[in-house]
């Protein structure tokens, strides 16, 4: 975040980062929310190590692993989350702002195809992005989480490549764990 | 669920290559953009897998097998650090039969530093003879399922253990399996639920109080602390969360000296009763606890109103948001430097009501609160607010939000009193009511007539400011119609009014409530009014055809 950086900056709040995806779009971002990809966060510190004379706005800052479809979802789930060095607003605007960012969550999980959250996980994690990681992790794990292992495969197309009395044997090894599981 | 005929697999396995051919169908018509992501996908999957992650490892699952498989199967090829850290997000039971999926999984789970498992989840059957119903089949308890785990599991650290064992709970193996996690290092969060039936509660092992990489630390029930005297700031230097439910203490300033070894606590949650200090006898002298961390943000206090003698209680928490107290106000309960306070939550369960010096300590209890914006009290504690100090009446200047919980008795009319506090509460916006009517058998005693007294001076926030209104557990009956008559009739500017109907009550019923609603007279003519309750059946006479 702005506030943690070493070099007191004289910068506005909006200041503004641009990024550029592997399908070559550029994405302005505003600075607070870019920082919260550590992977950036990282790189621009080092670019401010090097000095860099014409810095600020003109960096561009490329991101060859992430697509820009990707990166759009991320940065608008960047976007929402509560800033830490806004002034802290009301307990109205807050629970408002909390309502707000559910009902934008909910909308954002449901038409979600696994490979497309996979990848979000994947660019999360390569950017270092710590709250969406967390989010898109978990968002995974329940829905899979009462789910059976047919289910599992199907939704992922996990090739089952067990021998059969393989599969056998474990099961039984774990039965404890495959039972009253939905079928689904 | 047992394993699959060799023909289903096959069939299966056909039903997955049509699938498979009818998604690369639609992606072909849109060219474009499935080239690209292609592309991409190789990029990010040669990528992911190049850049040294620092798990060790990498995924052994060979890609040798034609595109088109990768297309369909990408979780498979990320690398394990990603995998074990999308399985360390489900219960353990669910990671452990990820192990069936493919060979790619089948150890993955013994990888994940979480364990997480709670019994009342996994087998609603108990351990012994249960009179009770079962789960249908379960031949399983949970020890086994324990002891399962913790024999093939790879003695990696763990970063978090949750273990909730509340029926016959071998505390034995609750004990190594804390000690030997604790041992490795590492651990960032514990949460122990455990019941140990009449024997004697577990004590936590002293190297808990040297765990220094200890986030969250949430202990409940027949549990044993015994924090050293040695304890001190560098205890618990990342501690953020601290939830001790009904654990017993050895020593009387067990509480203080374990508060006093968490620096950065964030959140503290603290439930304390007379059991609690049971060993300790009656002559030792005072339990302290204080409270008086800088950083503290949330705090809940459970404070058993009995023995209240017992205890001094100091709190003194300026970076304090959230504050929610339930319980008696001992005679020695010092509440203090709040100014950052958002929302207070209160119940108060004292007896002596009526004495001069309880009416004293509630007042001394409340001045810090009266700058909240938020409030939600016991409906009947909305009483003691209304005394007034010497100073005359308490004013909460800033309160924006007012919510009562609790019961409704039918031989006192609590509105009167709700009354008085909206005349304390002058730029009021939201008021919420979340009652209960006592006991069904009361229900005639329900039917009398009640009446706001019109000629009561109007409360100024009904009148500019209150702009929605809720009240969930709706009956229907005279007195909670006479309070949303009122509400509808004085208050100007109100918006929203939303009514949550018990849904028990018969369509019909539900009906007759909606329309005499709708008929009371309102002076705000842009309030709408809402019902809550799914959908109202306005036509209770239809057929249903099926």
């Amino acid at each position: 975040m702005s506030n943690t950086s070493e070099n007191p900056k004289p910068s506005s709040s909006s200041a503004k980062m641009t990024l550029k995806t592997s399908d070559n779009e550029l994405f302005e971002v505003e600075e607070a929310v870019a920082m919260k990809f550590c992977t950036v966060k990282q790189y621009f510190e080092d670019e401010k190590d090097s000095d860099v004379a014409a810095r600020g706005s003109t960096t561009v800052i490329p991101l060859p692993n992430v697509h820009s479809a990707v990166l759009a979802t991320l940065i608008s789930y960047g976007k929402k989350l509560p800033q830490s060095n806004a002034v802290a607003d009301n307990h109205e605007e807050e629970e408002t702002k909390k309502k707000e960012r559910k009902k934008y969550e909910q909308g954002l999980l449901k038409n979600l195809m696994p490979g497309e959250l996979l990848d979000l996980i994947s660019a999360a994690n390569y950017l270092d992005f710590k709250e969406g990681l967390e989010f898109f992790n978990q968002a995974l794990a329940d829905h899979i989480q009462n789910k059976s292992v047919e289910y599992v495969r199907k939704f992922f197309g996990i090739k089952n490549d067990y021998e059969p009395h393989e599969e056998e044997k474990y099961r039984e090894e774990y039965a404890w764990a495959f039972e009253g599981v939905d079928e689904d | 669920m047992k394993g699959q005929t060799r023909e289903s697999m096959e069939e299966e396995e056909e039903e997955e290559e049509r699938r498979s051919e009818k998604q690369r169908i639609e992606r072909a018509e849109r060219a474009e953009r499935r080239d690209v992501r292609a592309e991409r996908r190789d990029l990010l999957l040669i990528n992911v897998r190049a850049r040294p992650c620092g798990c060790g490892g990498s995924s052994s699952n060979s890609l040798s097998s034609s595109s088109a498989d990768y297309y369909k199967d990408i979780i498979s090829s990320l690398p394990d650090c990603l995998l074990t850290h999308i399985l360390s997000f489900l219960p353990t039971r669910a990671s452990v039969a990820t192990s069936i999926l493919s060979n790619r999984w089948r150890s993955l789970w013994k990888l994940v530093p979480v364990l997480d498992l709670d019994q009342r989840l996994l087998f609603t059957r108990l351990d012994t003879d249960y009179p009770g119903p079962t789960r249908t089949n379960s031949n399983f308890s949970f020890l086994d399922a324990v002891s399962n785990i913790w024999a093939l599991r790879n003695a990696i650290p763990l970063s978090k253990l949750r273990l909730h064992w509340t029926s016959n709970c071998d505390s034995f193996l609750v004990d190594t399996w804390v000690q030997d996690t604790l041992l490795r290092g590492g651990l960032q969060e514990l949460d122990l639920y455990i019941s140990t039936g009449p024997n004697p509660p577990l004590e936590m092992p002293t190297t808990l109080f040297f765990c220094s990489t200890l986030v969250s630390l949430i202990l409940t029930g027949a549990i044993l602390l015994n924090p050293p005297a040695s304890a001190s700031a560098s205890t618990f230097p990342s501690l953020r969360i601290l939830v001790i439910g009904g654990v017993q203490y050895a020593k009387h300033n067990s509480i203080s000296t374990l508060l006093a070894a968490c620096p950065v606590l964030q959140d503290l949650s603290l439930i304390v009763s007379t059991s609690n200090f049971s060993g300790l006898g009656e002559c030792a002298g005072k339990v302290n606890v204080i409270v008086l961390i800088p950083t503290l943000k949330t705090l809940y206090v459970q404070w058993s109103a009995d023995d209240c003698w017992l205890y001094k209680l100091q709190i003194n928490t300026p970076a304090l948001e959230w504050f929610r107290f339930v319980g008696g106000l001992g005679e020695d309960v010092v509440l203090e430097n709040l100014p950052n306070l958002v929302e207070a939550v209160i119940e108060l369960e004292d007896d002596d009501l009526n004495s001069v010096d309880y009416a004293k300590r509630v007042l001394d209890f409340s001045r810090p609160l009266l700058n909240v914006q938020s409030l939600k009290l016991s409906i009947e504690d909305a009483e003691i607010f209304c005394n007034p100090y010497e100073d005359g009446i308490p004013m909460f200047h800033n309160l924006s939000s007012l919510m009562f919980y609790g019961e409704l008795h039918p031989d006192w009319f609590a509105w009167d009193v709700v009354l008085l506090m909206l005349c304390q509460a002058p730029k009021l916006q939201i008021l919420a009511f979340k009652l209960t009517l006592e006991d069904q058998s009361y229900r005639s005693d329900f039917k009398r007539h009640y009446h706001l007294k019109e000629e009561f001076y109007v409360p100024e926030c009904l009148s500019s400011h209150l702009t929605t209104f809720y009240y969930k557990g709706f009956s229907g009956h005279g007195i909670e119609m006479e309070l949303v008559r009122y509400v509808l009739k004085e208050a100007k500017v109100l918006k929203t009014m939303k009514i949550t109907i018990e849904s028990n009550l018969g369509s019909k019923a539900k009906h007759r409530i909606h329309k005499k609603l709708m008929n009371f007279r309102r002076s705000s003519r842009t309030c709408q009014i809402e019902f809550d309750e799914g959908h109202l059946d306005l036509y209770p006479h239809a057929v249903l055809v099926l």
